[in-house]
């Protein structure tokens, strides 16, 4: 797409006003524009007070001409004319961010389009264009911004302190990469590497990746729809809360904004008691929403947004509250993957955090025009979500999650065992059924990330020397480490043999070997590599330790005392409903299920 | 074929060979017992492969022969009759036994004899004698730590070291050690080692006599015999190398304490009760004159145990899992035991005081 400038009419149509107050707003643009650009990898890096700004993209570049043209205002290959405005789904459309930015600071532009074999620079001080022509570059656009404000000392000395505006920036490259699950960020702010997100996809990886594993297990997940909009919410637990709002978001198509009031009317449906003095807790809102219904032109940098009258956003977002709290999903990345957004629901959420067409004039999305009110043809559908994210139940019709999550495990009355396989117990709601390996499986996973409380790892008297195939001996030197966080102490003994030092203390008995174990934790750990989501390597060890675990002790009759312990311990977990690859652990068949399978209703 | 003999002397002998009996092999006739008539006796055999057991039983033999039947249906059917005379006449053509006493009859169809395999000869370079006693409780203190998993076949059995003035068993898991030794006269020249199969040693054990009568035994590459009484018990060797245990013991120690037997375990199992299903971890406290025993479980609650010891050395904090401990210490056979501790990732010995001839390795839980 070539860039033109806009008419008169159109310009006026556009909000005027500064783009670029702080090096955050300079971030903000300049990662817009390579993502509209089609990046699939961007880098950012901070230095001095954030004066000095480099962000490099992989995206489509920009041809000579349109190299020289960027710079000019209301330079834009986004849109042509005013119609276009009701429809924008880029992030830039107003071709004013380049032109603001060289007027205040001096900035250089590499670039080299895909296909062609030369890059070209632009080297622009203070608006005056100093140098032009050809110059190495790798395919994709760098753009180097050096003495932010140097030429306007007023706007300058707004600015707070160094360490405050880098924060600012890197904060905005986090909300951007939330957005964007799809790409992989990486972020330095003066020389060290503050931030990196995978870009394979998987919302609740980057999630993971950005907020790392203690808040990521505090998270759980819940959606709401209607026929042509969504809202995933990011729901923390209590322990999540804080006095400041400042781990409260909203993205509504991909875009990072402040909507007047979303975000309060989301909280208000928080179920949660809170400690007083602490009231905000993590809150991410992920919104998808008919573009005519989102008027973001209302403020040069765009963080504002002015939703339609009638818009179902505030209704769909204290829903998707709701939604979470009932499943109450949470727990590790791990479960939030598992836990109601297998696949099909995570790509869902990427969906909405980023577009799936390429971005441009072409990805115009209409809503309500498919069959059955769909999505219209030609546009991302979203998968529909399974049930409802994080759903407890599939006996009968509506789940009654609230009331499995009523059902306090540790009361329930041990009947028996099913197929050796199933523990059934009377419950107060009803017929309470436990899937032992998926309990086993959640109760070890916890044991194994519990820290403090954890088992340990039961030292061998005799350490046991595994002889592995060439692809197991690949993955045991990948995950070394992690296995041994899990308490698997292994080292290489010649060859592709490996010794087993130390063993979980909750697998170690005369029952079962240490090889096996192995091997099979193994062939586990590449099933997680495999899967659709993908974890970090320490949950997917985790994890994979904990099936193969479970594993063992599955098909074991149990009696009496073991039923009650094995209850007892599922109780006792953070996140009892489900195993750590979302399955449930439990389901509840209610006397009023009973009652109707029977005719009596 | 056909004898007479006595219910008690043939339920007794069928009780005895009916442990090497097996159900689970493809070929049918090991779930039967080979009944041999031959003067004045009937040789009862049974044999899994790996385990056999060869008994008799006096009896009036009016016609030599053999024949096998079904162990299951022979044992239920003798001990339900009436003590007195049972008289057995079988059709070696058809394979039939007809059972009589007072005025019942019962026909049981069986194997021909020869479909029963050829038991090796006893057979054996090397001569053991050893008292029952003895042997039972080098089993006894040891077999319990084999492993029960045949991924590692030499550790679901124990080695035995054999040698003129002593005989020491070693049984291992890979988790943790039992060791002990007899000393006497047990005959031969040469010193040797062989690695039996726990669950051999198991049903050896169950054979022994309790006393000091002398057993004798006869060891060969790939099978021991054994002849106690009037039992013959042949098992098959497990081929291998057995781990080298001796290098796992510590040459020095940190700690050591010194304790009530019966305290300690008393105290250990009370903790454990609290410690997590599976694990039963439990921290074991040096202190002066004392040990502390605790665990637990957030979920459950704690605990805390106070056990008066003589300590010497560091006031190390060790974790262990209680079952291994427990099993360790059931077998010392003493008041009182020692336990030496190396650090909280290294070996720890536990053994009787007063006494050399056993010792337990035990290894903590590691818990950073
Ligand atoms: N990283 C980039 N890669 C490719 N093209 C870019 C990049 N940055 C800017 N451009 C081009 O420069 C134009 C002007 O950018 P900008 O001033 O931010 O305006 P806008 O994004 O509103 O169109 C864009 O429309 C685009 O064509
Ligand atoms: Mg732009
Ligand atoms: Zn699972």
């Amino acid at each position: 797409m070539s860039i033109v400038i806009l008419d008169e009419h159109t310009r006026d149509k556009i909000a005027a006003g500064e783009v670029v107050e702080r090096p955050a707003s300079v971030v903000k643009e300049l990662v817009e524009n390579a993502l509209d650009a089609d990046a699939k990898r961007i880098e950012v890096r901070l230095d001095g007070a954030g004066d000095a700004i480099t962000v490099t993209d992989d995206g489509c570049g920009m041809s000579p001409e349109d190299l020289s043209l960027c710079i000019h205002r209301h330079a834009t290959s986004k849109i042509r004319t005013a119609d276009d405005l009701a429809l924008i789904s880029s992030y830039g459309f107003r071709g004013e961010a380049l032109p603001s930015i060289a007027a205040v600071s001096e900035l250089e532009i590499r670039t080299r389009p895909g296909g062609s074999d030369t890059g070209n620079r632009i080297v622009v001080s203070a608006g005056n264009v100093i140098a032009t022509g050809e110059a190495p570059s790798a395919p994709g656009t760098t753009v180097h911004v050096r003495r932010l404000f140097f030429n306007t000392p007023v706007r300058a000395r707004f600015l707070r302190s160094a360490r405050a505006e880098l924060a600012r920036a890197v904060g905005m490259v986090e909300k951007l990469a939330l957005a964007r699950p799809d790409v992989a960020f990486r972020c330095e702010s003066g020389g060290r590497l503050v931030l990196h997100t995978p870009g394979g996809g998987d919302y609740l990886e980057t999630l993971l990746a950005l907020a790392g594993l203690e808040t990521a297990r505090e998270v759980c997940l819940g959606s709401a729809a209607v026929v042509g909009a969504r809202a995933v919410a990011l729901v923390g637990s209590p322990a999540t809360c804080r006095a400041d709002r400042r781990r409260q978001g909203a993205w509504i198509n991909s875009r990072p904004v402040s909507v007047r009031g979303l975000v309060e009317a989301a909280e208000a449906a928080y179920p949660w008691g809170v400690l007083p003095g602490r009231r905000h807790p993590l809150l991410y809102l992920l919104m998808s929403l008919p573009p005519e219904d989102v008027d973001v032109n209302v403020h040069p940098a765009k963080a504002e947004v002015r939703l339609a009258d009638g818009t179902p956003a505030f209704a769909l977002a204290a829903a998707a509250v709701r939604d979470a709290a009932a499943a109450r999903v949470l727990a590790g990345a791990a479960d939030i993957a598992g836990a109601g957004l297998r696949a099909g629901d995570i790509a869902g959420a990427a969906d909405i955090a980023g577009p799936a067409a390429p971005p441009g004039m072409q990805r115009r999305v209409r809503y309500g025009e498919g069959p059955a009110g769909e999505p219209g043809a030609g546009t991302r559908s979203w998968p529909q979500p399974a049930g409802r994210a994080g759903h407890m139940l599939a006996v009968g019709e509506a789940p009654a999650a609230w009331d499995l999550w009523a059902t306090d495990l540790s009361a329930l009355r041990p009947l028996g065992q099913v197929g050796a396989s199933w523990l059934a117990c009377d419950g107060p709601g009803g017929l309470v059924v436990v899937d032992q390996h998926a309990a086993h499986e959640r109760v070890i996973f916890e044991h194994l990330g519990a820290g403090t409380t954890s088992p340990g790892s039961q030292v061998l008297a005799i350490p046991a020397a595994v002889e592995l195939s060439p692809g197991d001996f690949a993955r045991w030197t990948a995950a070394e480490e992690v296995l041994a966080e899990s308490g698997f102490v292994t080292e290489h003994f010649g060859g592709t043999g490996v010794l087993i030092r130390e063993i979980p203390a909750d697998l170690a008995g005369a029952r079962w070997s240490p090889e096996p174990l192995l091997v099979d934790i193994l062939a586990a750990l590449e099933d997680e590599a495999r899967a659709a989501a993908p974890l970090g390597p320490r949950l997917a060890a985790r994890r994979a330790v904990a099936s193969c675990a479970a594993a063992v002790k599955a098909h074991q009759p149990l009696a009496g005392p073991e039923l009650s312990s094995l209850l007892s311990q599922l109780a006792s977990c953070r996140e009892p409903w489900r195993c750590p690859h979302g399955r449930p652990t439990v389901i509840l068949i209610t006397h009023d299920e009973l009652a109707r399978r029977f005719g009596r209703q | 074929m056909r004898f007479a003999a006595a219910q008690v002397d043939l339920v007794q002998a069928v009780q005895t060979v009916q442990r090497a009996v097996t159900t689970k092999s493809t070929l049918p006739v090991l779930a039967g017992i080979l009944l041999t008539a031959q003067d004045e006796q009937l040789a009862l055999v049974a044999t899994d492969h790996e385990i056999s057991i060869r008994c008799s039983a006096p009896a009036r033999v009016e016609m030599p022969g053999s024949i096998v039947l079904p162990a299951r249906y022979v044992s239920d059917i003798l001990r339900k009759i009436p003590s007195g005379e049972v008289s057995c006449e079988v059709d070696e053509g058809t394979a039939r036994a007809l059972l009589l006493w007072q005025r019942s009859q019962f026909v049981i169809y069986g194997f021909a004899a020869r479909e029963f395999p050829q038991l090796p000869a006893p057979d054996g370079a090397r001569k053991l004698e050893i008292s029952g006693r003895a042997l039972r409780d080098l089993i006894r203190r040891t077999n319990f730590a084999v492993s029960r998993d045949d991924i590692r076949p030499v550790l679901t059995g124990a080695l035995l070291e054999i040698s003129p003035q002593r005989v020491a068993v070693f049984a291992t898991d890979g988790y943790r050690i039992a060791y002990a030794h007899a000393d006497g006269d047990f005959g031969g020249q040469d010193s040797m080692s062989v690695i039996l199969p726990g669950r051999a040693l198991g049903e050896l054990q169950r054979l022994l006599p309790d006393g000091d009568e002398r057993i004798e035994a006869l060891i060969g590459g790939n099978q021991v015999y054994f002849r106690a009484g009037g039992v013959e018990f042949t098992t098959r060797v497990i081929d291998g190398t057995y781990p080298n245990c001796r290098a796992v013991i510590p040459r020095d120690y940190r700690a050591t304490l010194q304790a009530g037997t019966e305290d300690f375990l008393a105290a250990c199992d009370r903790a454990s009760q609290i410690a997590r299903e599976g694990v039963q971890m439990v921290m074991l406290k040096l202190e002066e004159g004392h040990i502390r025993i605790s665990s637990e479980t957030p979920e459950i609650g704690s605990a805390q145990e106070e056990v008066q010891a003589q300590t010497t050395g560091e006031p190390l904090e060790v974790a262990f899992s209680a079952r291994y401990l427990m099993e360790a210490l059931r077998t010392t056979d003493s008041d009182q035991f020692m336990l030496e501790i190396s650090g909280p990732g290294s070996p720890a010995r536990l053994r009787p005081v007063g006494k050399e001839d056993a010792y337990h390795i035990v290894l903590p839980i590691r818990l950073d």
